[in-house]
C-alpha cells in the first residue's frame, strides 16, 4: 500500500529546496538541484517582469537579490499568476526602493485588486485612482507640470 | 484511436496572426488560463472557425501525494466541452505539495509507490472527464535518487496501467536525454509509440553546460532530428509547438512550423 503522507514529505522537501528555503535533501545531486532552482528563480523573474515592468526595471541592479530573497519567503500564487505574483513582490519590498512609475504600476494594481480610492504622489502633484466596478478614473490633483 | 490534428501551435495572444494565417493549425490552451464561460475573444473566434482545441492542464497535479481536485476537473471537463476539445492532456508531475504551490510541473520519483499513487490519480480524473485523458513526461534539470524504473520504462508502466493516451514531448525527451546520460532515440523503442495522441516539439538553450527546455528559444536541430526519427517509426497525428515568450517575428515562427511539418512528416 502507497504511503501517500510519505511521499507528499518527500515532495515537500524537495521542493523547498527547489525554493531556495532549504537545504538538498538526502540522495538529490546538488548540482543539479542548484540549476534546477535556479532555472526556476529565474523563470518565475522574467513572468514577474514582463507583468511589472516599472517595479522590476526601476529596481535596477537590486532586482534579482530582492527577487530571490522574497523567492525564498513566498511559494508562488496558486495559478502561476504573474500579475498577483508581482504585487506580493512588490508589497514585500521597502516603499523606499519604489520608483515614482512603480508606485504608479503599484496603485494601478491596487484598483485592479478592489480598493475603491488609490492615491500615489507624483513629485509635487497626486494621481488619484477611483475604480468602480470594471472602470478607472484617474485625477491628477496639484500643480500641474511645467512641460 | 487519436483524432487527426496535423500541425499546431500553443495558443497565445501575440501568436494570432501566425494561427490566423493559417486556419489549418489545431491550438492547445493553457486550461488554467482562461475562464470557460468567458473564453478570450481570440480563442472564442477559433473555436467558432471550428478548429480543433485542447485544453492543457498544467496544475492537476497528477504525480502529487493528493487525488485531484474535484473542482480543478470540473473545470477541464468544462472547457473541454466549450471548446469542443477530442481530448485533453497534463503531466506526469506534481505542482504542489503540502499546499505549497511549484508554479511550474515538477518531476516525481520513478518508484513502484509513486507509480501506484499517479495510476490511482489519473483514474479519478478519467473518471471526471468526458473525454480522453494524454499524459505528458516532463524535462527535468534535477531528478530524484534512487530510481526503480528508467524514464521511459516508467512511462510505458503508467500509461499501461492507465490507459491513458501518450502525449510525447520529444524536447523534454531530448532534454532528459542530454542531461541524464540517456540516449532519447533508444528511448524510443521503450516508450508506447502507438499510444501516442500527438507530440510537443518546444525550444530550448544550452547554458552552463545544460540543455534547458525554456520555450522561450528556438527549437534547436537536434530535436527537430528526434522528431524525424519519431516520425520514421509511423506516422503521427499531431505535433504541436510550444513558444511560450521571447516572441520572435512572424515569419520566424512560421519557419519553425514549417520546419516541424517536414520533419514529422506531415503533409
Amino acid at each position: 500500500m502507497a504511503d501517500r503522507e510519505q511521499y507528499a514529505e518527500r515532495q515537500k522537501a524537495f521542493l523547498d529546496a527547489l525554493q531556495l528555503r532549504a537545504p538538498v535533501p538526502e540522495g538529490f545531486d546538488a548540482n543539479d538541484l542548484d540549476a534546477a532552482a535556479a532555472a526556476l528563480t529565474r523563470k518565475r523573474a522574467a513572468g514577474v517582469r514582463a507583468a511589472w515592468p516599472a517595479l522590476c526595471y526601476g529596481l535596477g541592479e537590486e532586482f534579482l537579490p530582492r527577487f530571490r530573497d522574497y523567492v525564498q519567503a513566498t511559494p508562488p500564487p496558486c495559478e502561476g499568476d504573474y500579475a498577483a505574483d508581482g504585487f506580493a513582490f512588490a508589497r514585500s519590498l521597502p516603499r523606499e526602493l519604489l520608483t515614482e512609475q512603480a508606485k504608479v504600476e503599484l496603485a494601478f494594481a491596487r484598483a485592479a485588486n478592489g480598493s475603491r480610492l488609490t492615491a500615489v504622489r507624483q513629485g509635487r502633484s497626486i494621481l488619484v485612482i477611483a475604480a468602480w466596478g470594471r472602470r478607472r478614473f484617474c485625477l491628477t490633483l496639484g500643480r500641474s507640470q511645467p512641460f | 484511436m487519436s483524432p487527426e490534428l496535423g500541425l499546431g501551435i500553443g495558443w497565445r495572444p501575440e501568436l494570432e496572426p501566425v494561427i490566423d494565417s493559417d486556419p489549418d493549425l489545431f491550438i492547445e490552451v493553457i486550461a488554467e488560463n482562461v475562464n470557460s464561460e468567458h473564453l478570450p475573444p481570440g480563442l472564442a473566434r477559433y473555436v467558432a472557425q471550428g478548429r480543433q482545441v485542447i485544453p492543457h492542464g498544467i496544475r492537476l497535479s497528477l504525480g502529487g501525494a493528493e487525488l485531484p481536485d474535484p473542482k480543478r476537473l470540473e473545470h477541464l471537463q468544462r472547457l473541454a466541452a466549450r471548446v469542443g476539445a477530442p481530448l485533453v492532456s497534463e503531466h506526469i508531475a506534481f505542482a504542489r505539495a503540502h499546499g505549497v504551490e511549484a508554479g511550474h510541473v515538477l518531476p516525481v520519483p520513478r518508484t513502484q509507490e509513486a507509480l501506484e499513487i499517479i495510476a490511482a490519480n489519473v483514474a479519478a480524473a478519467q473518471a471526471a472527464l468526458d473525454v480522453p485523458l494524454a499524459l505528458e513526461h516532463v524535462s527535468a534539470l534535477s531528478e530524484w535518487p534512487d530510481p526503480e524504473f528508467n524514464e521511459p520504462e516508467f512511462i510505458a508502466a503508467l500509461i499501461r496501467e492507465t490507459g491513458a493516451a501518450l502525449l510525447l514531448d520529444v524536447s523534454n525527451l531530448y532534454a532528459n536525454g542530454t542531461n541524464h546520460g540517456f540516449d532519447p532515440v533508444e528511448a524510443l523503442d521503450v516508450l508506447p509509440l502507438e499510444r501516442i495522441a500527438y507530440v510537443h516539439v518546444g525550444g530550448g538553450v544550452v547554458r552552463d553546460g545544460r540543455y534547458h527546455d525554456t520555450h522561450t528559444d528556438p527549437v534547436v536541430g537536434e530535436v527537430l532530428n528526434l522528431l524525424a526519427e519519431l516520425a520514421r517509426r509511423g506516422p503521427l497525428s499531431g505535433v504541436l509547438l510550444e513558444r511560450d515568450g521571447g516572441f520572435p517575428a512572424d515569419a520566424e515562427t512560421q519557419a519553425e512550423l514549417n520546419a516541424i511539418r517536414d520533419a514529422a512528416g506531415l503533409g
